[in-house]
């Protein structure tokens, strides 16, 4: 927990992939003039084995790389953990490809040679994305994690109760009584840290909605 | 009565004479070589036969013999008139010999002359029947020559006079009437072809009985009408008993259309391959464009960066060092690429000169150097000692060097500790011989017979350019190029050029 709120609080670093080492020099040079942090890989074999994606930022990924296209990269990444920005840099103009790397959740897509301006800026949102994400990720983080200190009882209340039924109606469906569905769902208030059912609804929501993006 | 006899040998001799003219002469000769006889000693000859005419000396040693024995007839008739009658009918027999003497010297004076008069009819007869006979073959042979568009010629090298078939004058474009020497004929030569004609000439003159007897050589003449002609003329010389040329003899062929046809159907095979060429381009375009990318991404950013560097406080003037730099270099990379690609694009014919195949390939090595290194490839050279001279273009050979050896690289691709052969070697026919081999994966037998074909590759991102280049390049320069997977792994590229001829040495 420690050394992941450390890295969380880390600058955003900018993952330069490229196989042509003097663009990699070039790029990471004027990404590093204009203040990021970067780190380069020459082939993309060699940045999934050393990269870390706890370390917020983004990737800049050229298209045509040697040992691994940097589409299959992309989804290399994506089965990961899903949470890399990626940014692509390509030399061809192919709109497939183009298509293909936006579906497949590429945050942006640039030709070579490429403006610093549109470059930064595809970086700076990026990197600004992957920040919100995070931040997403880590308060779902917290739900979940109060939500693996429920009983498997108090989470088939919960479910109840988020979907607005009265404690009698639960007690009945779960062929006990009133009471023992109130202590319940005291315990569930005091687990899940709410003090109102609209707090627990939108736990939930968030929840299920990080679920179903999961499994997807 | 003592002057009829005289005046009746005369009107006899001159009738003779006429009448022997008349064997002695055969049409030709009246016709055509009279004119010429007359220009003998000014200039030129021309006759109409193939061999020269003996009948006109023979006819000469009659009119000699004719002329003698008209002296002694006009001798025996001086004495027979006035020294007989002076002197023997006077102091011996007075009136008995003087019939008998005059009429009997006269008698057999006129038989002597009556049999070599026959004797030279009989012998210009059988002449006559030879010379027809010779004539007629001959005829047939200038028609079988004009036929097979051929002319005949034939130089008299002590009178410097070139006897030429009307046929051949056709071709050349000489007037019938002209008189030929050799160096009109010179003239008519092209510049550059003299010379070439020249040592033809004094070869055959400078051949001993026994030589090589027949000599060929294709020369470009401009005719009279400012034409520009190839020729081809064959020689035989033809020599004394001695030994000693007295003559060339031989044919000339007019050889200007098939010249032509040659030349345009080489140009033909060098659009066509320009056009194959050029139906690549699309393809070949799009390579250039990222070819050209790469180096044109890192200038701009480079450029950007130090842009950006100046911004900063204080300024990092080694990284701006740094990267401008990198820019010169980028740009130099950006534009070796340009003039790489326009060498092949050019329709220019290779520029034929004496390269030496080990520094074309220690000079590509120098270009992919670090490409080579950033795929962990080893490159080991195994260069023949000797210069490995090939007459050809440097740039293309590079190219075909560069190639082969990225193509080698690229198939060990990913794989940490590859190894890149290059060597050279001379063949036992004298051929240059390179080979770079891989440890690679080698390649599918289905793609070996096709993997120099334009558009072929094995690669997901491949143009299928880059060998069919190597293949036209290695054709540019009329040598092979083919692929072998090794025994054990990897593949073996080779590339063959032909040993140099003995005039390039």
């Amino acid at each position: 927990m420690n050394l992941a709120s450390q890295q969380e609080t880390a600058p955003a670093r900018v993952f330069v992939v490229d196989d042509d080492r003097r663009i990699l020099i070039a790029i990471s040079r004027l990404l590093g003039a204009a203040g990021f942090e970067v780190q380069t890989f020459e082939t993309a074999r060699d940045f999934l084995e050393r990269h870390d994606p706890n370390i917020p930022g983004c990737a800049l990924l050229d298209v045509g790389l040697d040992d691994l296209d940097g589409l299959a990269l992309q989804e290399a990444l994506s089965a990961n953990n899903g949470i890399r920005r990626v940014i692509f840099l390509t030399g061809c103009d192919d709109v497939n490809t183009s298509v293909r790397a936006m579906k497949a959740g590429a945050v942006d897509y640039l030709t070579k040679p490429v403006q610093d301006t549109a470059l930064i800026a595809a970086v700076r949102s990026a990197i600004a994305t992957d920040k919100v994400a995070r931040e997403e990720r880590r308060v779902i983080d917290g739900f979940r994690a109060c939500y693996e200190r429920l009983t498997p009882r108090e989470r088939e209340v919960m479910k109840h109760v988020v979907s607005g039924r009265l404690n009698k109606q639960i007690a009945f469906d779960l062929g006990t009584v009133e009471k023992t569905i109130k202590v319940h769902r005291a315990h569930i208030m005091e687990k899940m840290q709410v003090h109102s059912v609209a707090a627990l609804v939108h736990i939930a929501e968030c929840l299920n909605a990080a679920a179903a993006k999961e499994a997807r | 009565m003592s002057k009829r006899p005289d005046r009746t040998l005369t009107t006899l001799h001159e009738t003779l004479f006429s009448w022997l003219e008349f064997f002695a002469l055969d049409s030709d000769e009246k016709q055509s070589a009279r004119p010429a006889k007359t220009n003998n000693t000014t200039r030129g000859y021309v006759t109409h036969e193939l061999m020269p005419t003996y009948g006109t000396g023979l006819a000469r040693d009659v009119w000699v013999i004719m002329g003698l024995l008209t002296l002694l007839t006009a001798a025996v008739v001086v004495i027979g008139l006035v020294h007989p009658r002076l002197f023997l009918e006077r102091h011996f027999f007075p009136g008995a010999l003087e019939i008998d003497l005059g009429v009997v010297t006269l008698g057999l004076i006129l038989m002597l002359e009556i049999m070599l008069i026959f004797s030279v009819v009989a012998q210009n007869n059988r002449r006559h029947l030879a010379e027809r006979l010779l004539r007629e073959s001959e005829d047939r042979m200038v028609i079988a020559a004009e036929a097979a568009n051929l002319g005949l010629w034939r130089w008299d090298v002590q009178r410097d006079r070139i006897w030429l078939t009307r046929h051949g004058r056709q071709l050349l474009g000489i007037s019938p009437s002209l008189t030929l020497t050799m160096s009109m004929l010179d003239e008519s030569v092209h510049p550059d072809d003299r010379a070439m004609v020249h040592d033809m000439i004094n070869a055959v003159l400078l051949t001993k009985a026994g030589d090589k007897d027949v000599y060929e050589v294709e020369y470009r003449l401009l005719t009279a009408d400012d034409q520009l002609r190839w020729v081809r003329t064959r020689t035989r010389a033809r020599r004394r008993p001695d030994g000693k040329v007295v003559e060339l003899a031989g044919t000339v062929l007019d050889v200007t259309e098939s010249k032509q046809m040659r030349a345009e159907v080489e140009k033909q095979r060098i659009t066509l391959a320009h056009l194959s060429r050029i139906s690549v381009l699309g393809e070949l375009s799009g390579a250039l464009a990222h070819e050209l990318k790469q180096p044109l991404t890192a200038i701009m950013s480079n450029a950007q960066a130090a842009q950006r560097l100046l911004d900063h406080d204080p300024i990092d003037f080694s990284e701006l060092r740094n990267a401008i730099a990198d820019i010169v270099e980028d740009d130099t990379r950006a534009g070796d690429v340009i003039t790489h690609l326009r060498a092949l694009l050019k329709n220019d014919d290779v520029h034929h000169q004496e390269i030496d195949l080990n520094a074309v390939i220690l000079s590509a090595l120098d270009l992919v150097q670090s490409d080579l290194i950033a795929r962990r490839v080893n490159i080991v050279k195994s260069l023949s000692d000797e210069r490995m001279i090939v007459i050809g273009d440097s740039v293309q050979l590079q190219q075909l060097v560069l190639n082969l050896a990225l193509n080698a690289a690229e198939a060990m691709s990913g794989e940490a500790g590859g190894m890149v052969l290059i060597a050279t070697d001379r063949s036992d026919d004298g051929s240059t011989h390179l080979s770079v081999s891989d440890t690679g994966t080698g390649i599918k037998p289905e793609f070996l017979s096709k993997i120099f074909e334009p558009l072929v590759s094995t690669k997901p991102q491949g143009l299928g350019l880059g060998l069919s280049i190597c293949r036209a390049i290695a054709e540019a320069h009329g040598g092979s190029i083919w692929a072998a997977n090794n025994p054990g792994r990897g593949a073996t590229f080779h590339a063959l050029f032909p040993a140099l001829t003995e005039d390039r040495k």
